[in-house]
């Protein structure tokens, strides 16, 4: 077993949510660590792209795992789950139902780009500051403005397939 | 005399081609598993051909998507008559798990006409097998080795 | 020289996400890629939104029929998280044990494969040969050789007994041994080494910013493994080692896996051998309470995340699965820049999408004239067995 100790010893676990709040203070809410591995912070959509800038620099081999696109009924939630430094944060973004829509960042790190369209696709999100979105999951016929993740999605036209 | 012709090549080497219309995969694999030493399909004179114009034989897994409905029409009218089509899992032959999807149109016989299904999730390579020489003895015309009376006409 | 688009795809049976190529070349270079996905997009997201947490649990087993396992851990670990479960040791020992003997078979499979695009088909058809042990006992273990239906909410459904026990740990040696025998073969045969080494090359900074996952990830040096990073089951008991290849290239990739079937065959024996006694499940309630969780697996190509969100009823209110090869797939197509036409089939398989499907059609579209010529993939395989057999690189 004392490979094993090794092996894990070249894992730093960072409390990662705490340097957050004392990076950006004020901004960060719903701040929880559940387990150790696990940490889940709110933040607005204005600081996403200067903390993922953080977050990503945090340590080598930080990425960010995928986008998941919540809607709670009353609003929307993007919530970007990043591996940081032996932590998995998952960060909250809370949108308006009216106007969802997030900053891109692509730019920051080129891996997102597929979530970004996933989201855009499936829920209707709009991702700013990149170039069109183009499809992704959706078949090339399917409507526009038809996001099948939506809670209120009333179906195809026409109740087209199943 | 072309058309006996056809025939005997048709039961003596049937050319099959492989078409995923939404699978999980599993049935894919035990697709290809057939063909490999194990199961080894290819006694019976069966060929996998890369390309619908060479064959006889359009073998479907998965339910059909919304994506993929007009590529396997597509196919299925490239290939050269007289064609058949397997249907492999339980996906493929009635949507399966997939049922009310909604991207998912059901079954293969929701789009193209279905001459043997093979159910099974996913089909057994052993099933598999079983499904193809039953669809042989079809064509040639012979009653099926073992005819299934009670259950659904699997083949 | 002109440029020409060359579609691939779309045909491309890869997990939940088959994938349409497009590729600008120049001559015989690839200039730029893009990718379009889709084709196999079921709903599956949706549809466990009307389901209840059981009936999810086997949707979710047929995202993907050879990470299945992966997926139901995945999910079932998320919802056990909510609940508050710690499931029996027992269940967590066999549920590693399905989770290696499916990577061995995941594994196997894309090294026939591989040999397969890299028109080697002896090695498809010995690798697919010896993935049937492996397909053997999934069987003995779980009544079907392929969607185990291995994981409940709270546990797991089938043990393995003392005499199955013996038995497996019997069919692992030989096993080992013939991957100790295509080790060597990939790394010295000359066919291999043509065709994998120094292409496509991901080095170790982009792989990172691309967010690889997985042996895509590990074959380029950085030693990224959830088994490891964030234990789950009981993979924080059981000795093991995180192989990696500083190469980032196609025999990166290759070193990678067929090193990885060696460590899951140790984990196997030590799990088998160290089973702890007790019961298999513990009671799961139907209705969870409102929550969420993430949760990560390590599945055969890489990092495997769920994110289950509940609402206190009988089904989930949101399922969010995001597969290993999506993460991947986005690296691959940056790394064909600069690839040759003829290594387009093995660079896509080496991320093991999947095995390489039988038809997919290729549009050859001259964008001076117009003209356009389609291959299937099949004649684009042979294509690039036939370039290569002509010394074009040495």
């Amino acid at each position: 077993m004392c490979g094993q100790e090794q092996q894990r010893s070249d894992l730093a676990r960072r409390d990662i949510l705490a340097e957050l709040c004392a990076r950006f203070p004020g901004e960060v809410g719903e701040a929880a660590a559940p387990r150790p591995g696990r940490a889940w912070a709110t933040v607005s959509r204005e600081v996403l792209r200067p903390v993922t800038e953080f977050l990503l620099g945090c340590g080598p081999g930080a990425y960010l795992s995928t986008i998941t696109a919540v809607d709670t009924g009353e609003e929307f939630q993007a919530i970007y789950h990043f591996w940081v430094a032996g932590t998995e944060l998952n960060l909250r973004v809370r949108l308006d139902r009216r106007e969802p829509a997030v900053p891109s960042i692509m730019d920051l790190h080129p891996g997102a780009n597929f979530y970004e369209r996933e989201i855009h696709d499936l829920m209707g999100i709009e991702v700013t500051g990149r170039g069109k979105l183009e499809r992704l999951a959706v078949p090339d016929d399917w409507p526009e403005g038809h996001y099948p993740l939506r809670k209120d999605w009333p179906g195809l036209p026409g109740g087209e397939s199943a | 005399m072309l058309e006996k012709l056809v025939k005997r090549s048709q039961v003596s080497s049937p050319w099959l081609v492989h078409f995923n219309s939404g699978a999980c995969n599993a049935c894919d694999i035990e697709v290809v598993d057939t063909l490999t030493p194990r199961f080894d399909l290819e006694r019976f004179g069966v060929l996998l051909k890369a390309t619908p114009r060479h064959a006889d034989i359009l073998v479907c897994t998965g339910p059909v998507t919304r994506q993929t409905k007009d590529r396997l029409i597509r196919i299925y009218r490239q290939m050269p008559a007289p064609r058949f089509v397997v249907a492999v899992g339980s996906c493929a032959c009635t949507g399966g798990v997939f049922h009310g999807c909604y991207c998912v149109y059901g079954g293969v016989d929701a789009v193209i006409p279905v001459d043997a299904y093979i159910p099974g999730c996913p089909a057994r390579p052993d099933a598999i097998i079983d499904g193809v020489v039953k669809l042989l003895a079809k064509l040639r015309g012979d009653a099926p080795p073992c005819a299934a009376k009670n259950s659904r006409e699997a083949i | 020289m002109t440029k020409y688009n060359l579609p691939v795809g779309p045909q491309h049976p890869a997990l939940k996400e088959p994938a349409s190529f497009w590729f600008k070349v120049e001559g015989e270079v690839i200039v730029d890629v893009d990718i379009r996905l889709g084709y196999n997009h079921r709903g599956i997201e949706k549809a466990c939104e009307s389901r209840n947490y059981i009936q999810c649990l086997y949707l979710l087993e047929r995202i993907c029929g050879i990470c299945s396992h992966a997926h139901t851990t995945a999910f079932a670990q998320g919802v056990e998280e909510i609940l508050g479960l710690e499931i029996p040791a027992r269940a967590k020992y066999i549920r590693v044990i399905i989770a290696e003997l499916e990577r061995i078979h995941s594994h196997l499979l894309w090294l026939g494969v591989a040999g397969h695009e890299i028109g080697f088909d002896t090695l498809f058809m010995y690798a697919w040969r010896d993935r049937e042990t492996v397909l053997d006992i999934l069987e003995l273990i779980s009544g079907n050789r392929v969607n185990y239906a291995m994981n409940t909410i709270g546990g797991v459904r089938r043990d393995i007994d003392q005499a199955k026990r013996e038995q497996i740990l019997g069919m692992l040696d030989p096993l080992a041994e013939r991957v100790k025998f295509y080790t060597d073969l990939v790394t010295s045969e000359p066919t291999c080494l043509a065709r994998l080494e120094n292409v496509a090359p991901v080095p170790a900074d982009k792989a990172v910013a691309l967010g690889t996952v997985g042996p895509t990830a590990r074959a380029s040096g950085i030693k990224v493994d959830v088994r490891r990073d964030d234990p789950y089951a009981a993979y924080a008991e059981i000795p093991f080692e995180v192989i990696t290849s500083e190469r980032g290239d196609l025999l990166g990739r290759a070193i990678v896996r067929l090193g990885e079937i060696g460590e899951s065959v140790k984990i196997i024996k030590y799990a088998l051998q160290n089973l702890p006694e007790g019961p298999l499940t513990v009671k799961a309630p139907r209705k969870v309470a409102a929550g969420e969780a993430v949760s990560r697996v390590e599945a055969p190509r890489g990092e495997d995340i769920h994110y289950v969100r509940a609402d206190g009823s009988d089904h989930p209110e949101r399922v969010k699965v995001r597969a290993p090869t999506l993460a991947n797939l986005f690296a691959v197509g940056e790394s064909m820049k600069g690839a040759y036409v003829a290594d387009i089939p093995i660079v896509i398989a080496s991320i093991d999408p999947c095995f390489s499907c039988t038809d997919r059609m290729i549009e050859l579209v001259q964008s001076r004239t117009g003209t356009s010529s389609v291959m299937t993939w099949e004649e684009l395989r042979e294509y690039g067995i036939r370039w290569y057999g002509h010394g074009h690189r040495s």
